[in-house]
């Protein structure tokens, strides 16, 4: 399947030269696969579709090239469960990581980033004859690795890029505070406890093809 | 472009899973008060949920064994009956600890029901339900087993009668023999030592059926009575034991020119032995009977009715009620209410301002019964009749205590120890002193249900009102619950002697418990 894209890659390919400019921002699609077997509370699979946004800065002054990458991910998947409810989880996670490249083609560029990732999740469970919706938040930290490879879009500043890697968790989601969101009223609503709906594991493979623009 | 994203999407879709648990329906059993908790087996997640009413433990959630089917309380916790079809198993979950022992048994069980000591399970199958999967294509309904759970012990048996499927399991009231209602015979089977048993067709000659519609063991254990929806008879089995194993014979009870049997009642206390109460109504005629189960005509007691009537109940201290229940026969309403003291011939009746649209709350020696819209020169309101039976010289009375209500009521639950009636009644969220729909800090639309408390003996009445609708009520422990709609799960629980909101507890949203912390998959 990797081949198929970088063949296509190829198609657009033009010549890549080691960059000049020192910032890059960046946009790409891609999915993680979830190996925990609980992430099938809200996906049909294991995949999550992501969409990011990036930031690169190439500290030339210090090594031409090293790239320091920032990065916000947004993760969604959502799916309707025992024919009843409708459950969804949304992440948004912010990594930095550092990347180091090589150019052993004159067309592109391959690239290894690693760096650490930061996931800010929540769990919604719904159905359409229940009070209300249950949710709750939670934080997850972990590290990523990742190979790439940069083809250049003709002549400008134009890049396309493919990446996998891989993610870990150091830790797992927590969802035990599943409850409504309860506001404050006159009279107050009567104490609600909340539920421990269990932990959840995001680590797993992850891919993404994108498009960056050096500035 | 176009192409790029064409490839992605069918990446991401080659690496779906397809069906499984999840997409399958939600079936929830419970909930079941054990231990002091009240309990839901997920059925299809199979996750056993456990709430304790005190708020003392957090929610619990308990993963059992795949494919569960069906669960009871027992002393210590609940079991739970499931498996796959090749791996059937009991699970004897403890509570509130969870720990979880798995016995296994030797067919994959639809049903387990719990003698009242707690000691014996018995497990049989639902002739309406499929074989669990990857289990034998066919069943022999007429197997059964019994686990003794202290000791472990797993006896099979096949009851060998000639009818196709149980369809309920009694216990006697000292927990030792369980009897087996088929749809043609009852099966005595000594739960400590299963082997020793006998079973009893209900057959007349010619081959027609006689297929029980009612159950009731005599407060001794030494009878089983059994009405059928073909028969105008009460078959009172005798149930014998001695050393010899069990015995059973069948006696017919009749009334001369009674008709139409509709229910019957075993009453309780000093005369009553070998008595059985049975309530016959056709067009022509309604006849209360006492009937002696040792075929004594001499000890028969009867009454006429003016009004047809399709309920009995035991009142205690010798009395009992005469109503009519929708449940027992949905086409007759009328409004006939009636007291009748058979051992010495003391009866009254009367009639309520409406017929009976829910089941009778019984206790304290009277009953609660809820009734259609009552018109009044103060307009139209729904109500309930609260009935005692006094006793006024030399003669019974009925005694009505109506009771307007501000809206319909929902459910109802008559409460032992507080000796009162609880009840909850629809009313609009707004000004009810609820608060605002979830989610919402100024939204008092739709309508909520408030708890009504009516103390049986002085007709007092209290109240409070909750956040949501309410579909059941119910007691565990000292607590009060009032189940909300919603397949999520919604509860509020209250101390039953307080109704106060301070004091009140909502538990939303505990079938979605566990849900993440489950094990893989056991694939068949």
């Amino acid at each position: 399947m990797s081949a198929l894209f970088i063949a296509l890659a190829l198609s657009f390919a033009g010549r890549t030269e080691a960059p000049e400019r020192e910032l890059t921002l960046s946009s790409s699609m891609g999915a993680g696969y979830v190996a925990d077997s609980a992430f099938r509370l809200v996906s049909e699979g294991s995949t999550f579709p992501q969409l990011e946004l990036g930031a690169g800065y190439a500290p030339r002054w210090l090594d031409e090239r090293l790239t320091w990458h920032l990065g916000l991910t947004v993760g969604w998947s959502g799916a309707d469960r025992f024919q009843a409810w409708t459950a969804s989880l949304l992440t948004r996670s912010l990594h930095a990581s550092a990347g180091y490249s090589l150019s052993p083609l004159s067309f592109a560029r391959l690239y290894g980033r690693a760096g650490l990732i930061f996931d800010l999740a929540t769990l919604t469970v719904a159905s359409d004859s229940s009070a209300g919706d249950l949710v709750d938040r939670s934080v997850s930290a972990g590290l990523l690795g990742s190979l790439g490879i940069e083809v250049a879009l003709g002549e400008g500043a134009w890049s396309l890029y493919l990446e996998s890697g891989y993610g870990q968790r150091l830790n797992d989601l927590r969802f035990d505070e599943l409850a409504p969101d309860v506001e404050s009223s006159t009279p107050a609503a009567i104490s609600i406890t909340s539920v421990d709906a269990g932990g959840l594991d995001l680590s797993g493979a992850f891919w993404k093809l994108g498009i960056s623009m050096r500035l | 472009m176009r192409r790029v994203t064409l490839l992605i999407l069918l990446f991401a879709s080659a690496c779906d899973e397809g069906d499984d648990l999840w997409t399958k329906p939600l079936s929830v059993v419970g909930p079941v008060p054990a231990a002091g908790q009240l309990v839901w087996l997920h059925r299809t997640a199979a996750i056993l949920t456990v709430l304790d009413p005190t708020g003392g433990r957090s929610p619990a959630h308990h993963n059992v064994i795949e494919l569960p089917r069906d669960m009871a309380p027992t002393s210590a916790g609940v079991v739970v009956v499931g498996g796959h079809g090749a791996r059937p198993g009991l699970d004897l979950v403890s509570l509130p600890g969870g720990e979880v022992t798995r016995v296994a048994i030797p067919g994959a069980y639809d049903h387990v029901a719990v003698s009242p000591s707690g000691r014996f399970a018995v497990l049989f199958y639902d002739p309406s339900a499929p074989p669990a999967p990857g289990g034998p294509a066919a069943r022999n309904n007429n197997e059964i087993t019994v686990v003794d759970l202290q000791t472990l012990v797993v006896s099979r048996l096949s009851l060998a009668t000639e009818a196709l499927a149980p369809e309920e399991v009694l216990f006697s009231p000292d927990g030792e023999v369980a009897a087996i209602l088929l749809d043609s015979a009852v099966a005595l089977v000594v739960l400590a030592d299963p082997a020793t048993r006998v079973q009893v067709p209900l057959k007349l000659p010619g081959g027609r059926v006689l297929r029980p519609a009612e159950a009731l063991f005599a407060p001794a254990g030494d009878f089983l009575y059994v009405r059928s929806a073909d028969a105008d008879d009460v078959l009172a089995l005798e149930v014998a034991r001695g050393e010899g194993g069990i015995h059973s014979s069948i006696n017919f009870l009749f009334f001369p020119g009674a008709r139409g049997l509709k229910d019957i009642a075993v009453p309780a206390g000093p005369g009553f032995e070998h008595a059985v109460a049975a309530l016959y109504s056709d067009a022509s005629a309604t006849h209360a009977v006492l009937l002696d189960a040792a075929g004594d005509a001499s000890r028969t007691h009867f009454a006429q009715l003016a009004r047809p009537a399709t309920a009995l109940a035991d009142l205690g201290e010798g009395r009992l009620l005469i109503y009519s229940d929708p449940r027992n026969a949905p086409a007759v309403q009328t409004k006939a209410v009636a007291g009748w003291e058979p051992l010495v011939d003391r009866f009254d009746e009367d009639q309520l301002q409406g017929p009976v649209q829910a089941p009778p709350q019984i206790g304290m020696g009277g009953a609660f019964l809820p009734h259609a819209l009552v018109s009044s020169g103060f307009g139209t309101s729904a109500a309930l009749t609260g009935i005692t039976l006094q006793d006024d010289g030399t003669r019974l009375r009925v005694r009505l205590s109506p009771i307007v209500l501000g809206g319909p009521s929902t459910a109802a639950q008559m409460d032992g120890p507080t000796g009162t009636l609880f009840l909850s009644v629809t009313a609009l969220r707004k000004d009810s002193g609820a608060a605002p729909i979830l989610g919402s800090d100024d939204d008092f639309g739709g309508n909520i249900g408030a708890l009504v408390a009516v103390k049986a003996d002085s007709l007092a009445i209290g109240g409070v009102p909750l956040d949501h609708d309410v579909t059941a009520l119910g007691r565990v422990g000292d607590h009060l619950y009032a189940l909300h709609p919603g397949d999520l799960g919604d509860i509020t629980f209250l101390p039953a002697g307080s109704l106060d909101r301070a004091a009140a507890r909502r538990v939303v949203g505990f079938l979605a418990g566990g849900l993440l912390d489950r094990p893989e998959e056991d694939q068949p």
